[in-house]
């Protein structure tokens, strides 16, 4: 099981889930991904691609900098 | 005495967590946006952003260089006598003040990649406003809600334009990521210990915009209304994340229907006041339906839908976000501001001097089928677009992921 990170700090949407989408393309059932990301429409939307594709948002968390830590159960 | 202040402070506290706690759904943000499009068209005209932006790039070329440019065949109004050019600040102020007063404001650096980006698809979007005399506004949301067929065609090739500047993304991201990568940097943003300021300076943001617009109640009520809806319109995109872009785009990208149906709340509501306002005789029926009905409203929207998904942000997506502090929308309106001018004289003069009248038209569908008619088709347009966005959530047939 890997774990992996993705630094999409400084982008804005769709670029962070876009790069995501493509990372996730190369991970298995069991890895995970932490994403880090400082668009202020992340949140909303990690959590709709989570929704839509079926993985675990196991958190979301913003550090109280406006940089956000998610991880993402595969 | 202390009980009572501590629960007025609570009370306080409670009124500030319900409008900056989190961000507000955009479906309301939509209609809020709606009617406040219905009282701009009772002030002069409905909602627009790429004259203002025009006037903008236009006013500087012709004070540093003498160029010369004009208006719509007239004068080049001032910057701030304009309502267009008003209402694009105004807008961009009220978001600055909103993201302040949440604490979400930042001057945010992304890699010079992002950077070029925005000042490319500004450019592009520069020429797809004139070409297509209209932007997401123009062309979409005010233009579909004023019943014009032209807007249809506008939305139409905004629709193919996005489509082809994702799989642009999705191709430049897996075949040149480094475009996308570099050094960052975000500058005044609120943390662990600081930027407890923001809400105070986010508060004077809102009441320097209010003192603007009463100041405008000197020489114009219009320009003066035009400055106090433009405020309501930045700090309403920026709570509710209003993006007309994304309500193209996340069909296929993340099928997120949200941003769509935000878009087409916006436009009924908006589409009832103004067929009032139009059937009732209080401003003519012709406004807000460009003579770019079929030729001109394709071409430009595909260009102008190719612009906005590079950039990131269509006209008043990259001003509210730039009041949010992300400078690569400020990359987007310096492109797009300086390349509007020179696209209006070199190219899309020359364009509409070629086409044949029957393909600049204006179609106010109501002077075909009646008012009645027209409505219910865009009505069934619109829950044509919903269905399909849904459908495409649930199912994903033209997500990208």
């Amino acid at each position: 099981m890997a774990a992996v990170v993705l630094d999409t700090l400084g982008l804005k949407c769709p670029q962070p889930i876009l790069k995501m989408a493509i990372k996730a393309k190369e991970l298995q059932p069991g890895d995970s991904l932490e994403i880090l990301a400082d668009c202020p429409s992340f949140p909303v939307d990690v959590k709709a691609w989570c929704d839509r594709t079926g993985k675990i948002l196991l958190f979301c968390s913003d550090d109280g900098t406006g940089k956000f830590n998610a991880q993402v159960q595969f | 005495m202390a009980e009572t202040g501590l629960k007025k402070k609570g009370i306080l506290a409670e009124l500030y967590g319900i409008f900056f706690s989190k961000s507000w759904p955009m479906w309301v943000g939509g209609i809020l946006l709606g009617v406040g499009n219905i009282l701009l068209f009772l002030v002069l005209k409905p909602w627009g952003a790429s004259g203002g932006i025009y006037v903008w790039g236009a006013n500087l070329f012709n004070s540093v260089f003498g160029t010369g440019f004009g208006f719509k065949g007239g004068p080049l109004p001032p910057v701030g006598m304009f309502p267009y050019s008003i209402i694009c600040f105004l807008l961009l102020l009220g978001a600055m003040g909103a993201a302040l007063m949440a604490k979400q404001f930042a001057f945010r650096f992304p890699p010079v990649g992002e950077l070029l980006k925005g000042l490319i698809g500004g450019v592009i979007m520069g020429i797809g406003a004139v070409v297509g005399k209209s932007c997401t506004l123009g062309g979409f949301f005010s233009g579909m809600a004023a019943l014009s067929m032209g807007a249809v065609v506008f939305t139409i090739g905004l629709g193919i334009g996005t489509w082809i500047a994702v799989k642009y993304l999705i191709f430049e991201i897996t075949k040149f990521p480094k475009v996308s990568s570099g050094k960052t940097a975000s500058l005044l943003g609120a943390g662990k210990g600081k930027g407890s300021w923001q809400p105070y300076v986010g508060a004077l943001v809102l009441i320097w915009g209010l003192v603007i617009a009463f100041k405008y109640t000197d020489s114009s009520s219009v320009r003066a209304w035009y400055a106090a809806i433009g405020l309501f319109f930045g700090f309403v995109c920026q709570r509710s994340r209003f993006c007309l872009v994304r309500a193209l785009r996340e069909p296929f990208t993340s099928g997120d229907s949200k941003p769509a149906v935000g878009a087409i709340a916006g436009i009924l509501v908006a589409m009832f006041g103004f067929t009032v306002i139009k059937f009732m005789g209080i401003r003519g029926d012709m406004l807000w339906v460009w003579p770019h009905f079929w030729l001109p409203a394709i071409i430009g929207g595909i260009i102008f839908g190719v612009g906005m998904t590079i950039s990131g942000g269509c006209i008043v997506g990259s001003l509210w976000r730039a009041g949010e502090g992300h400078i690569k929308l400020y990359f987007a309106l310096i492109g797009a501001a300086l390349t509007m001018p020179f696209a209006t004289k070199y190219i899309a003069a020359p364009l509409y001097a070629a086409l044949p009248a029957s393909m600049q038209t204006k179609v106010f569908l109501p002077n075909y089928v009646g008012y009645g008619a027209s409505v219910g088709i865009f009505v069934l347009f619109l829950l044509v677009w919903y269905y399909l966005v849904k459908w495409n959530e649930r199912t994903g047939k033209f997500s990208a992921y």
